[in-house]
């Protein structure tokens, strides 16, 4: 591919952000569903973190990407 | 990650700015149908969607089909709620104060990244705008470069001698014409030169660079005037309004201190400011663009707007405001 100016591609396959924690997903135990086994374990969730009135729990996606879910949590008080 | 086989960037010497090239995006997910929507949660026995749990508040991931990707870059997905229906508008308060939390992690974090220079929150709402799923949800860019609309801010701040969204709202309240609502936080216009038939801005009422500058009040109040405002579109034409809302604030430390370089500024911040804080500039504000000039009827961006860079307006600002302080008013 031809370039007026400057092109910079990407390889395939780059890393994880640098932010990111926790392992490549892996299956579930035998026996269990994915789900269950997420909710019950936590998976590869890191818990505590916390950033205003929301609970923040980290996993990976089995294809590596990141997902964060956010829970509302009552506003402690002052 | 994503399976795209790339992405890459070229400089456009004529007009002076990025474009961006993901060609993997032209195979993403185009308006499924409500059982096949990938952002509801995943419901036991059904197919896994992107969120692999039966129930969630709110949920933010890397992009399957990202339009940037580190190194250089990111692209986020933040979906709002696990309901299929509704809209930043209708979400519970305490649902919206917390997106607020959620837009402020993910600022901090990416712009702690040496490869951000710019996080970009927004969302695309309605198909008028190129909407491809329906589930309530906004996006997170963090651009491995200045995006030029940020940098054209950075540049009304040197020309105004000082914070131009501070000195445009002290304008607007002095005028009180467009203002079409206030609460302690933030104030709601349409600007003097809107571009937009009801282009809308949401600015802090005081000067917050950035939503880590913010206390918890002042979300509460950004996310109580965001949603006064969405209610009100849609109480507009009766119709759900469609509109880009766009998030801007300072540019991450490396960014804005690269701007203040090269411009020879000596506009307030430092320039040895930590990576991921804010440095000098930005007001934190949230710009909306509405599509619609009437119920029926959009403004397309054809040859002025495209070929000139001149839009051409058909509705007056202060008229567009009064109509738009009303169905606000009506929606309360």
């Amino acid at each position: 591919m031809t370039s007026a100016g400057h092109y910079t591609e990407l390889p395939v396959g780059l890393g994880y952000a640098r932010w990111m924690v926790g392992k490549p997903a892996e299956p579930p135990p035998a026996g269990r569903s994915e789900i269950g086994w997420r909710e019950e374990e936590g998976g590869h969730e890191q818990r505590g973190e916390r950033v205003g009135s929301v609970a923040i729990a980290r996993h990976v996606k089995d294809d590596g990407r990141a997902l964060i879910l956010y829970t509302h949590r009552e506003r402690e008080q002052a | 990650m994503s399976d795209r086989s790339k992405i890459g960037q070229r400089f456009d010497e004529l007009r002076g700015e990025e474009v961006v090239y993901a060609i993997h995006r032209q195979d993403r997910t185009f308006l499924p149908s409500r059982e096949h929507c990938p952002l509801c949660p995943t419901h036991p026995g059904g197919s896994e969607t992107e969120i692999p749990f039966p129930a969630f508040e709110i949920a933010v991931f890397e992009n399957r089909f990202p339009a940037f990707e580190a190194p250089l870059g990111a692209a986020e997905v933040v979906v709002y709620t696990d309901s299929h229906d509704g809209s930043l508008g209708t979400l519970p308060p305490e649902r919206a104060e917390a997106l607020m939390w959620v837009w402020r992690h993910r600022y901090m974090e990416l712009g702690a990244r040496d490869d951000v220079r710019y996080v970009f929150i927004f969302e695309n709402r309605g198909v008028e705008v190129g909407v491809t799923l329906h589930h309530p949800h906004g996006q997170i860019y963090g651009y491995p470069f200045l995006p030029p609309v940020a940098a054209l801010e950075l540049a009304a701040d040197e020309r105004l001698g000082g914070c131009a969204p501070c000195t445009l709202l002290r304008g607007e309240l002095d005028d009180g014409q467009r203002v079409v609502y206030e609460n302690d936080g933030v104030v709601a216009y349409v600007p003097y030169a809107a571009r937009w038939a009801y282009e809308a801005h949401v600015v802090m009422r005081e000067h917050r660079p950035s939503l880590l500058d913010c206390r918890a009040e002042d979300l509460r109040m950004l996310a109580t005037g965001l949603q006064a405002l969405v209610r009100g579109y849609d109480a507009l034409f009766d119709r759900p309004f469609p509109y880009v809302m766009a998030v801007h604030q300072a540019p991450t430390a490396r960014a804005s201190a690269a701007a203040r370089s090269s411009a020879g500024s000596s506009f307030a911040g430092s320039s040895s400011a930590a990576p991921g804080a804010t440095a000098g500039g930005g007001h934190l504000h949230v710009e909306f663009y509405p599509p619609l000039r009437t119920a029926e009827k959009l403004k397309y961006l054809a040859g002025s707007e495209q070929g000139a860079g001149t839009f051409i307006s058909d509705t007056l600002p202060e008229e567009s405001a009064a109509a738009l302080r009303e169905a606000i008013a009506s929606a309360a």
